[in-house]
């Protein structure tokens, strides 16, 4: 799976901000407010990456298990789904 | 082809809706030999703002559709001019900007008006709606233009912007000072983020300078008559005494 469109993650005082680098305007029309486990899996998201990759490669950064990665990114997931923003 | 000054900026465009348009600018207009914005306002523009109101009861007539589209066309070049639309009600206090900022139908023109009515001469509106906002020699203005919501409330002056507040209903008036990551999270809601990337990006880094460049506040208020001394008081200091 990845992101239907680049993100290019900025920095905004303690958190980010991701921003679509599309110019279409059927595209999504705003930002993603994210901290910096959301930053980490969006810029992942950018190249293709199995669901279980991503959940294994979260674990590590954040130095959790991989059923506490599952469930602190399903809510990330759920806006990514709602925007029509990932193809799984 | 209109010709007009907002903030600061020279703008000019077309329109098939010149004469309206122009009545709307009246204010504003001014002649010069060289645009710094530029552009013409398309069938296909208007469109695209026909198509953000699809699914609500309200009808726009095409040329309140122009206004908008123009208004956007601003909006998406004014951060390479160090500006942004932000949707708020602000005024000025003795020459000192503040912002109201907070979703439609909170309260910030009813908190605002409650200013007037206790300021008096010392208040003068800038803008109820979408002032711009502009870093010009490293300080942050904040300038009316005629997109002044339905009251239309708007003056062709500038301040330098020094507060933005959030404005929250409350059974109680209280104001307090958010921190800077508040604030952040405030202006990504009330300034307008363009369209296009490379522009947003712009914008962003934008919100970076204005968090260090303005105080703001939370003003938690309610509809009593002291509202607007309670939240006076705070971000002013002392106590408020009609001159």
């Amino acid at each position: 799976m990845k992101l239907k469109y680049t993100f290019m993650i900025n920095e905004l005082g303690d958190s980010f901000v991701a921003v679509p680098m599309s110019d279409s305007l059927e595209s999504f029309n705003g930002v993603l407010k994210l901290n910096e486990g959301g930053a980490f899996i969006i810029e992942t998201l950018n190249n293709e990456i199995s669901y279980e990759d991503l959940c294994a490669k979260v674990a590590e950064k954040f130095s959790i298990t991989v059923e506490e990665a599952k469930e602190n990114m399903e809510p990330l997931f759920e806006k990514l789904r709602e925007e029509n923003l990932i193809e799984e | 082809m209109i010709k007009c000054k907002l903030a600061d900026l020279n703008i000019q465009f077309d329109t098939e809706y010149e004469e309206r348009i122009a009545s709307l600018l009246c204010n504003y207009t001014e002649d010069f030999s060289k645009a710094d914005i530029g552009f013409e306002i398309t069938k296909s523009q208007i469109e695209f703002e026909k198509k953000q109101f699809e699914g609500e009861s309200k009808f726009l007539s095409d040329r309140l559709y122009c206004e908008t589209a123009i208004l956007r066309k601003i909006g998406e070049k004014l951060p390479d001019f160090d500006g942004a639309v932000l949707h708020s009600a602000t005024f000025a206090v003795d020459g000192e900007g503040v912002a109201f900022g907070a979703l439609s139908g909170t309260g910030k023109s009813t908190h605002m008006f409650k200013w007037r009515d206790m300021l008096g001469e010392q208040f003068q509106i800038i803008n109820g709606d979408k002032p711009f906002i502009r870093f010009v020699n490293n300080e942050l203005y904040t300038y009316g233009n005629p997109w002044a919501g339905k009251e239309g409330f708007q003056s062709n002056i500038k301040v330098p912007l020094k507060h933005i507040c959030q404005i929250v209903r409350s059974e109680t008036n209280h104001t307090e000072p958010m921190s800077k990551q508040e604030g952040i999270n405030l202006l990504l809601n009330q300034i307008y983020i363009p369209l296009d990337p490379m522009v947003r990006i712009k914008t962003l880094q934008l919100i970076n300078r204005i968090v260090d460049s303005v105080t703001f506040w939370k003003i938690s208020c309610n509809m009593d008559q002291d509202a607007a001394k309670t939240s006076y008081e705070a971000i002013f200091g002392g106590a408020y005494e009609k001159t």
